[in-house]
């Protein structure tokens, strides 16, 4: 109650003092508040004075007790003052009397008093007994202070430690106080529980570094240091709980500061990481890893490709980059079903990792490319020789439900920084490099060179011309005439392919020979070829036009697949085409690649269905007797290169003379093909040769000319 | 006086529906054929069959009958038939059974052309079935 509102307007209470009081009271008041400089005082003290008697009526107070209550001298004394009192408080200041009056001791106790405008402040009470001569309890006088601020604070301080204390038992964190030495004070309860700790006595007053193994030791020690000297540490650790559970913890460990700003204890909270670690994990897994193989992804491969190339940048060391293509890929996922190809990419990815270093960082890049990265390269051809050497060993066949697959591929490789300056020019050279290998027939390996970036541009434009001819069925049959040399009568055609060009009208497949390396465009310009001669040749049947048999070239790739011929034959019986009126040239490079097995198998299924078979470009190249032995081969076509070459004599002309009696000796035919002369028609007639074709019999032409010819 | 003559047929998938198939032709050839004093060979590759017979000509005429119903073969076409000649085939002969690429291959390229056969086709094969005939013939008569 200090003195705020001033004396002013209050009596002075001195002078009421013992007003109404009996006189004797009076004296003794007089007595005890004697001096003016003692009243001085008190009407300055912060203190409410009060004298009561032995029965606690009032007897007098000084003024501050009436600014602050506003209450009146009658309503205050003898027991009014009561009624200031806060209700709630009554019980407690009345007992606190009682027990002070029958030991006639002195008390105190802390009270709410209702101010003048109705609220409450705290004071404190304080009561000294006055006893008489005969040691009776005569009279109460005392004090009553403001201690509001201090019992708000306390109240605050009460508030605040029982909302830490729930707040602690309410986390989920595991938190510890631990002495500047790092020993172990006080363990919330969830931490006991999150670190399977049955008994807090077990762990209270040992090292908290103690509890962790391994790394975690090492980092709490630092955690611990650090905060010791008034910094906040923080350190992610593994460490199995007291029961052995698996755990991960985010560990912060905070200094709390004292008085003084001086370390005095540390917090340290441990959160349970583990099931936050272990689904950032395999979502990080899941956005990293390739889920058929448990490779890297693109993404992680493009991240790691970046970061690398910069260790090489800033290194100066050299940075290798392989990039796969797997050859038989789209034949095996077509001909044997995607689980073979899948089969296939997981056996190809499991070699690369067998085979490759620790070091090496290893992708599938989707579909069937996969990549590898070489780091501090320390020769550039040492990118080539493990690229060969690698090379060689994944191309063991895979088996897959007692069949083998072809598993070979093709390597591209391109070297940082020689290649590229860039980890995005080193993936497109190394692309480019492994496309150049593909071209080449694949099954190889190949390092980028400047000069196959032109070439590579070419490819590309070549393929999109493909693509769009195929799209806009722009795909067309081209026929040139065969005649028999003995009679000169035509005895059938071959179908050329020709595409036609919105703009440049008719265009050799010169144009889109790109096309014919790849497997899909070219089985896909195969199948519309195929589509428009069945078409031709049913109609000519109906119409009555004697064409003979028209050849259809199948190029190697199209044997990739095992079912060219059901699917050759398929589309003739649609169109209502005789088979027998089909001839298949076939070149001899169709018989050694490693699809020989469907070859053959088509061939034989062909033949038997009556289709002619001709082995195309025969003598160039890799010729083997044994495929005219071994396969159901009914015509050899011999190459316009020998052909050209007749009228010179010489080798050529041997040979033209020697296959065309092997032939015949093989109950073979023979046709040449490329005559434009008419010594070399005479020559091959001579010889013996059956048919021939080239520019001096016609050249090819439209669907519409085979009838006109014919007349 | 003797006919004779050549023809060609495409095999059914009857003809090789069970591996005696073929020889149950042959026993019944041989029977029927010795009856009517037909003489000849026959070749059977995995899609065709070559046979020459030589014999009276009605005699051929029945036989031709029954072998162009007989649903183990079709697109029965006669390449060649000669009157007045000399028997080349004592007895008849099974001249060759099996995947010979080489032997079917002188059958194969006389089915091809939608236009009249070629002679010299035609020339080789009798010649190759009168050599393998002739092989066999030996060898049986060794037995």
């Amino acid at each position: 109650l200090r003195a705020t509102a001033g004396t002013a307007s209050v009596p002075n209470w001195l002078p009421t003092f013992g007003g109404g009081a009996a006189a004797a009271t009076s004296a003794r008041a007089g007595r005890l508040l004697a001096s003016d400089d003692l009243r001085a005082a008190a009407d300055f003290s912060e203190y409410v004075y009060w004298v009561a008697d032995a029965s606690g009526a009032g007897i007098d107070l000084s003024h501050q007790w009436y600014d602050i209550t506003g209450r009146g001298v009658e309503e205050s004394l003898r027991g009014g003052w009561r009624s200031a009192v806060h209700p709630d408080d009554h019980r407690l200041v009345l007992s606190r009397w009682r027990v002070a009056s029958r030991n006639k001791s002195n008390f105190a106790c802390e009270l709410r008093l209702r101010r003048q405008d109705g609220s409450y402040r705290w004071v404190q009470l304080r009561a000294k007994a006055k006893l008489d001569e005969h040691r009776q309890l005569s009279r109460w006088f005392g004090t009553l202070a403001d201690i509001e601020d201090r019992k708000v604070a306390d109240l605050a301080l009460r508030t605040s430690e029982a909302l830490s204390r729930s707040m602690l038992e309410a986390s989920a964190d595991c938190i510890k106080l631990l002495t500047l030495e790092g020993l172990i004070e006080f363990m919330n309860d969830p931490g006991l529980r999150a670190m399977e700790i049955d008994d807090f006595k077990t762990i209270v007053g040992k090292p908290w570094c103690s509890l962790w193994p391994g790394d975690g030791k090492t980092e709490a020690v630092e955690a611990v240091r650090k905060a010791s000297s008034g910094e906040t540490a923080r350190f992610n650790a593994f460490r199995p709980t007291a029961h052995g559970s698996y755990r991960w913890w985010d560990v912060v460990v905070t200094p709390i500061l004292g008085g003084r700003g001086a370390v005095k204890q540390l917090l340290a909270i441990s959160r349970d990481t583990t099931i936050h670690r272990r689904t950032s994990e395999s979502l990080r897994l899941a956005s990293e890893q390739d889920a058929l193989t448990g490779l890297a992804n693109r993404g992680a491969f493009q991240t790691h490709l970046d970061a690398a190339a910069l260790r090489a940048m800033q290194n100066g060391t050299k940075l290798g980059l392989l990039v796969f293509d797997l050859d038989h890929f789209k034949s095996v996922n077509d001909s044997l079903g995607h689980p073979a190809g899948d089969h296939l990419l997981r056996t190809f990815g499991e070699r690369l990792t067998d085979l490759s270093r620790a070091s090496d960082f290893i992708a599938r890049l989707g579909g069937d490319e996969f990549a590898v990265i070489v780091e501090d390269l320390e020769q550039e051809d040492d990118l080539l020789h493990a690229a060969t050497s690698l090379l060689a060993r994944v191309r063991a066949p895979i088996f897959y439900e007692g069949r083998a697959i072809p598993s070979g591929a093709s390597i591209g490789g391109a070297i940082f920084p020689r290649d590229a300056a860039n980890a995005n020019d080193l993936l497109k050279n190394a692309d480019i490099a492994l496309y150049a290998i593909k071209a080449d027939g694949g099954d190889g390996v190949v390092m980028f060179h400047q000069h196959m970036r032109q070439s590579a541009q070419l490819k590309l434009s070549q393929l999109s011309l493909a693509r769009s001819a195929l799209s806009e069925n722009r795909i067309v049959p081209y026929y040139q005439p065969k005649v028999r040399l003995d009679s000169g009568d035509i005895y059938g055609f071959e179908a050329l392919l020709r595409w036609h060009h919105p703009g440049s009208g008719i265009q050799s497949p010169d144009t889109i020979l790109e096309a014919f390396r790849d497997y899909q465009l070219s089985t896909a310009i195969g199948e519309q070829m195929q589509t428009a001669v069945a078409a031709d040749v049913a109609k000519w049947c109906n119409a009555g036009v004697e064409f003979g048999t028209i050849s259809i070239n199948a190029s190697p790739s199209e044997f990739l697949r095992d079912d060219y011929a059901e699917r050759l034959l398929a589309r003739l019986a649609e169109a209502g085409a005789d088979p027998r009126r089909i001839e298949i040239e076939v070149t001899e490079q169709a018989f050694l690649n490693r699809a020989s097995e469907y070859v053959s198998r088509a061939i034989g299924t062909l033949s038997s269905a009556g289709v002619r078979i001709s082995l195309d470009d025969f003598g160039t190249g890799y010729s083997s007797l044994s495929h005219i032995r071994d396969f159901p081969v009914d015509l050899l076509k011999i190459d316009r290169s020998f052909v050209g070459e007749i009228e010179r004599g010489g080798e050529s002309a041997a040979i033209v003379t020697a296959v065309i009696g092997l032939a015949h000796n093989l109950a073979l035919e023979v046709v040449a093909e490329g005559v434009e002369t008419v010594a070399q028609r005479n020559f091959l007639s001579r010889e013996g040769c059956d048919f021939a074709q080239g520019y001096l019999f016609g050249h090819a032409g439209p669907a519409e000319m085979v009838p006109e010819l014919l007349k | 006086v003797l006919n004779k003559l050549l023809y060609i047929s495409r095999a059914t998938p009857l003809a090789h529906a069970g591996a005696s198939e073929i020889d149950r032709i042959l026993s019944a050839a041989r029977i029927r054929n010795e009856s009517l004093q037909v003489t000849g060979a026959l070749i059977s590759t995995q899609d065709n069959f070559a046979q020459i017979l030589e014999g009276p000509q009605d005699a051929l005429d029945q036989l031709m009958e029954s072998i162009e119903r007989d649903p183990r073969h079709t697109e029965v076409r006669t390449l060649l038939r000669q009157d007045n000649v000399l028997r080349t085939f004592e007895g008849w002969h099974m001249a060759y059974e099996g995947s010979s690429l080489f032997i079917a291959r002188h059958i194969r390229v006389l089915t091809a052309c939608f236009q009249a056969p070629n002679e010299i086709h035609v020339t080789r094969l009798m010649d190759l079935m009168a050599s393998l005939a002739g092989r066999q013939s030996n060898a049986v008569g060794s037995d």
